[in-house]
C-alpha cells in the first residue's frame, strides 16, 4: 500500500516539474530546463511502466499457489447453474470429465513435455502444473494424440486443478461437434470435425461473454479485441476440444492463440499437430504417446480393475497375471500401447482368456479399434434377445449422452419398462459392462457414458 | 416426425420456474424437445399450439434468468406471429408487452417503446384501459435510458394522474419518477419517493421482486447521501429477498450487485467491489444476453481500475463499454454528457 503511495506522490512531483520545466522552457529555452523536463517526463513514463508489470504480476495465473501437486484436479467439480451452458458448448462426454472424481491416472512415459529438462523431479503433470503456475510459462497448450489417448481427460484435469486452485475464475471454448441433431425430425448427423471454423468458435465465445455478435455481418476477427476486452480483470481458461488437426497456418488456431495471455490460458486438443515445429516461447505441445513401458501398463491396469470390479467382478481374476512382464508385454506389442484399446483387450481377456490376445489381428490405431466395436457389435447381434436389448441400450446412452442428458439407473429402469423388458435388462446390460462398452461412473444413481469413439462407431451401424 | 410430448413440455416450464440448483440437472436434451416442438408447430403453421407453447413458458419469460436463451427468443416471436395470424388481438397485446419487457432488459429501447407502444394500443382497443396505461408507463423507462427524460417525465406525471392513490401498482411509477429526480441531483426528494414506492409495493400481491429491487434503489440513493452502513443493511435486505428465488431473477441479483460495488467503490473498497461485479457477471452471463447491464458493469470496473491506476484494464473496461453501447445503438456523447453531469452532482454512474 504504502508503496504505491509513494509511486503516487513521485508521479505527482514529477508531473510538476515536468509542467514548471516545460514553462521555463518555453521562456528561457535554457539547457538545464530542457535536461529537466526530459527527465521528470521518463520518471513519470517509468512509474506507469513500473506500476503496469505491478499490476500484471498480481494477476497472472498462479498467485494463489506456488506449487500445485499431483492430485491436484482429481475433484471433480460441481459445475451448478453452470452445468447447462458447459453441456452445451463442450458435450456431455467433456462436461463429464469435469465432474467426475478421479478420472485421470498418471502414468508413466505418456505425457511427452517439452519444458521437462531440469524438473526430473516432477511428475509431468506436476511440470505442466508448474510451468503454469509460472507468470512466464506458456499461455497456450496444445495436447495431440490419436483418439483413445485420453487427450480430453487430461484438459479437464488441468482446468479442474486450475479451478480448484483458484487459479482461473471463468471457464471458456467450445468443442468440435461430431454430431447435430436436426431440430425437425429429431435424426442425428454426422459432422466432420474439421468444418469447425473460427466464425463458430467466436459465436460461441461471444454468448459466454455477453458480446452481441451477429454471424452474418460481423467479422468474427475484430471480435478479439472486444473480447480480450472484456476479459480483462480476470482469469480464464479457454478450451478447445476435439479439433481434428492443428497446423500453424490455422485461422481457428492463430486466432485462439492472440487470446492467449498470462490471464488467459488455452487449451487445445488435437488428433493431429503438424507443422508447429517451430514454436514460439509461450506455446507448448503436449503429446500423449502410447504406453510401452510394462511397470506403466502395470499402474494402468491395476487403476483400471480397481475403477470397473466392482461391476465387472471377473476384472478381479486378473489382479495377478498383469503382474507378469509376458502378458504386459504382448498386450503393448498388440494394443500399440494405446489404454482405450488396453482396456477393452483386458476386458475380453477377462471374459476369455490371455491366448485372446494372440488372436488379434495385425491392426492397429483406430483400424483396431473399429475391429474390436465391430466384433463386439456382432457378438451382441448373436446374443439372441439380450444382446438386441444391449444394442438398443447402447444406442439409447449413445444418443442422450449427445444430447446433454445424464443417463441414470431409474432413465435406464423407465426406457426398459416401456419396452416391456425390464426383465432382460441386468442381462443387456452385464453384456456391455463386460466389453467395456459402457462406464458407469455413479454407482448409487448411474451415469453411464460411452466413448465418443463409440457414438461415432454406432452412428455408422444400422 | 416424432409427435409432441406436451406433458414433458410442461413438466420442463415447471422445473425451470422452480427456485433452487434445479437449473443445474437441466439439459440440451430439454432444451432440444423445446426447440423440435417449436419448430414442428411453425412447419405446420399451428399457431393455437405455439400460443398454447408460449403459454406454458409464461412465467419463465417474464422473469430475469432464462430469457436470453435462443430458444426462448425464438418462442416469443413465434407466438407474436402466431397471435397475428390467429388475429387475437388480447394475445397480441399481451405477448408484445412481454416482448418489449425483454428487449428494454437486454437494452434495445428503441424497439421495446415500438413493442409497449403497440401493446397499449391493441389493450386500449380490446377495452383493457389498465394494461394499456402499464404498457404507457414502461415506454417512460426506455426514453429515460435514451436519454430523453423530459419524455420519460411527461408520461410519468400522465400515468401517475391516471392511476388511483391506493393502487399498490403505483409504486411503480413513482419509483421510476424517484430514478429521474436523482437524475437531477434531488437525493432527498428521490429517497422520499422511493420510500413511498415501497410502501405501495410492499401492499401487492407477490410483489417481493418490485420490493428488492426498490430496496436497491434506496439503498444506492442513501448511500450516495453518506449513510453507508444504512445502505449495506438495505443491500443485504434486497439480496436476502432475492434469494428467496434463486436462480429465477439473475438480472435483479446482479444489478443489485452492481449497485453495492458502486457503493464499495465509494468507500475505496476496490478488491471487494471487484469480485461482486465477477459474481454480477456471472449470474448474468450464464442464460440471460442482459447486455444493458454489461456495459454498466464494464464502466464501474473502469472506474474502479483507474482509482487503483491501472490504467491499461481501465481503458479496457470503458472500450468495452463503449463497444457493447454502441451495439445497442446508444449514444456516446449522451453518456458522456450523463457521466459528466452526474459525477458532478454525486449522484452516481450513469443508469
Amino acid at each position: 500500500m504504502r508503496k504505491v503511495r509513494w509511486r503516487r506522490v513521485i508521479r505527482v512531483l514529477a508531473a510538476l516539474a515536468l509542467v514548471a520545466s516545460v514553462l521555463a522552457l518555453i521562456s528561457d529555452r535554457t539547457f538545464a530546463a530542457l535536461a529537466t523536463a526530459i527527465g521528470a517526463l521518463m520518471v513519470l513514463i517509468s512509474s506507469f511502466v513500473g506500476e503496469q508489470a505491478s499490476q500484471a504480476e498480481s494477476n497472472h495465473l498462479g498467485a494463489p499457489s506456488p506449487f500445485y501437486p499431483n492430485d491436484c484436479g482429481d475433484k471433480g467439480l460441481d459445475l451448478g447453474q453452470r452445468r447447462l451452458q458447459m453441456s452445451l458448448a463442450f458435450g456431455t462426454y467433456f462436461t463429464g470429465l469435469l465432474e467426475r472424481d478421479h478420472c485421470y491416472v498418471a502414468l508413466k512415459g505418456q505425457i511427452a513435455w517439452p519444458d521437462a529438462s531440469g524438473q526430473e523431479i516432477l511428475e509431468p503433470v506436476e511440470s505442466i502444473f508448474w510451468s503454469l503456475d509460472r507468470s512466464d510459462g506458456p499461455q497456450v497448450f496444445i495436447i495431440a494424440a490419436e483418439g483413445g489417448m485420453g487427450k480430453s481427460t487430461l484438459a479437464a484435469k488441468i482446468v479442474r486443478c486450475l479451478v480448484e486452485k483458484q487459479a482461473v475464475d471463468m471457464i471458456l471454448g467450445d468443442s468440435a461437434k461430431t454430431q447435430q441433431v436436426n431440430a425437425v425430425t429429431g435424426e442425428i448427423n454426422v459432422l466432420v470435425p474439421a468444418y469447425y471454423d473460427t466464425t463458430t468458435f467466436i459465436e460461441r465465445l461471444c454468448a459466454q461473454v455477453s458480446l452481441p455478435f451477429d454471424r452474418n455481418r460481423d467479422d468474427a476477427r475484430r471480435m478479439l479485441t472486444p473480447i480480450k476486452d472484456r476479459l480483462a480483470g480476470r482469469r480464464a481458461v479457454i478450451v478447445l476440444d476435439n479439433l481434428e488437426t492443428v497446423t500453424d497456418s490455422d485461422d481457428l488456431y492463430r486466432v485462439v492463440s492472440e487470446l492467449a495471455s498470462r490471464d488467459r490460458r488455452v487449451i487445445i486438443t488435437t488428433r493431429k499437430a503438424t507443422g508447429l515445429h517451430v514454436l514460439e516461447r509461450n506455446k507448448r505441445i503436449v503429446h500423449l504417446r502410447p504406453l510401452i513401458r510394462p511397470d506403466a501398463v502395470e499402474d494402468f491396469l491395476v487403476w483400471h480393475i480397481q475403477q470397473y470390479q466392482s461391476e465387472y467382478f471377473e476384472l478381479r481374476q486378473l489382479r495377478q497375471d498383469i503382474h507378469h512382464k509376458t502378458h504386459l508385454t504382448r498386450l503393448i506389442e498388440r494394443t500399440g500401447g494405446i489404454p482405450l484399446l488396453m482396456q477393452l483387450v483386458i476386458s475380453d481377456v477377462a471374459r476369455l482368456s490371455w491366448d485372446y490376445v494372440d488372436r488379434l489381428p495385425s491392426l492397429f490405431g483406430h483400424e483396431l479399434l473399429d475391429y474390436l466395436y465391430r466384433e463386439r457389435w456382432s457378438e451382441l447381434g448373436a446374443c439372441g434377445a439380450d444382446g438386441e436389448l444391449a444394442q438398443q441400450l447402447l444406442r439409447l446412452i449413445a444418443r442422450e449422452q449427445y444430447q446433454g442428458k445424464k443417463v441414470t439407473l431409474e432413465r435406464i429402469g423407465h426406457w426398459a419398462q416401456e419396452h416391456r423388458r425390464a426383465d432382460q435388462l441386468s442381462t443387456a446390460a452385464r453384456l456391455l459392462i463386460e466389453r467395456f462398452l459402457v462406464v458407469n461412473h455413479d454407482p448409487v444413481r448411474g451415469n453411464f457414458t460411452v466413448f465418443p469413439s463409440l457414438a461415432e462407431f454406432l452412428q455408422k451401424q444400422h | 416426425m416424432p409427435a409432441i410430448n406436451w406433458d414433458d413440455l410442461q413438466a420442463l416450464a415447471d422445473r425451470l420456474t422452480q427456485p433452487g440448483r434445479n437449473q443445474a440437472d437441466i439439459s440440451d436434451a430439454d432444451l432440444l424437445m423445446l426447440d423440435q416442438a417449436l419448430e414442428q408447430l411453425r412447419t405446420a403453421q399451428d399457431w393455437p399450439d405455439i400460443i398454447r407453447l408460449r403459454r406454458m413458458f409464461n412465467a419463465l419469460l417474464a422473469r430475469d434468468t432464462f430469457t436470453g436463451l435462443l430458444v426462448m427468443q425464438r418462442l416469443s416471436s413465434a407466438a407474436i406471429t402466431a397471435a397475428e395470424q390467429l388475429g387475437d388481438k388480447q394475445e397480441l397485446a399481451h405477448l408484445l408487452g412481454a416482448e418489449g419487457h425483454n428487449l428494454h432488459r437486454q437494452g434495445y429501447h428503441r424497439k421495446a417503446i415500438e413493442a409497449f407502444e403497440r401493446s397499449a394500443q391493441l389493450f386500449q382497443e380490446t377495452g383493457d384501459p389498465y394494461q394499456s396505461l402499464k404498457n404507457y408507463f414502461m415506454t417512460s423507462l426506455c426514453h429515460r435510458a435514451l436519454g430523453d427524460r423530459q419524455r420519460a417525465r411527461q408520461i410519468l406525471d400522465d400515468v401517475l394522474q391516471r392511476t388511483s392513490p391506493d393502487d399498490p401498482w403505483r409504486g411503480e411509477p413513482l419509483q421510476v419518477m424517484s430514478w429521474l429526480t436523482q437524475d437531477e441531483g434531488r437525493l432527498a426528494d428521490a429517497e422520499r419517493l422511493l420510500r413511498e414506492a415501497i410502501e405501495h409495493q410492499r401492499r401487492g400481491k407477490d410483489s417481493d421482486i418490485l420490493v428488492a429491487g426498490a430496496l436497491t434503489d434506496l439503498a444506492e440513493m442513501v448511500g450516495l447521501q453518506g449513510r453507508v452502513e444504512e445502505a449495506k443493511d438495505l443491500f443485504q435486505q434486497s439480496l436476502s429477498f432475492l434469494s428467496r428465488h434463486e436462480g429465477q431473477y439473475n438480472r435483479q441479483e446482479a444489478r443489485t450487485r452492481l449497485k453495492l460495488a458502486d457503493l464499495l467503490m465509494q468507500q475505496k473498497e476496490y478488491e471487494q467491489a471487484l469480485q461482486l461485479l465477477n459474481e454480477a457477471e456471472d449470474r448474468i452471463s450464464v442464460y440471460g444476453l442482459y447486455y444493458d447491464l454489461v456495459w454498466r458493469i464494464e464502466m464501474t470496473r473502469a472506474f474502479i481500475f483507474f482509482r487503483l491506476g491501472h490504467w491499461t484494464n481501465a481503458l479496457r473496461k470503458a472500450r468495452s463499454a463503449l463497444h457493447i453501447r454502441r451495439r445497442l445503438g446508444l449514444s456516446i456523447r449522451m453518456l458522456l454528457r450523463q457521466l459528466v453531469s452526474r459525477l458532478h452532482a454525486g449522484t452516481g454512474l450513469p443508469r
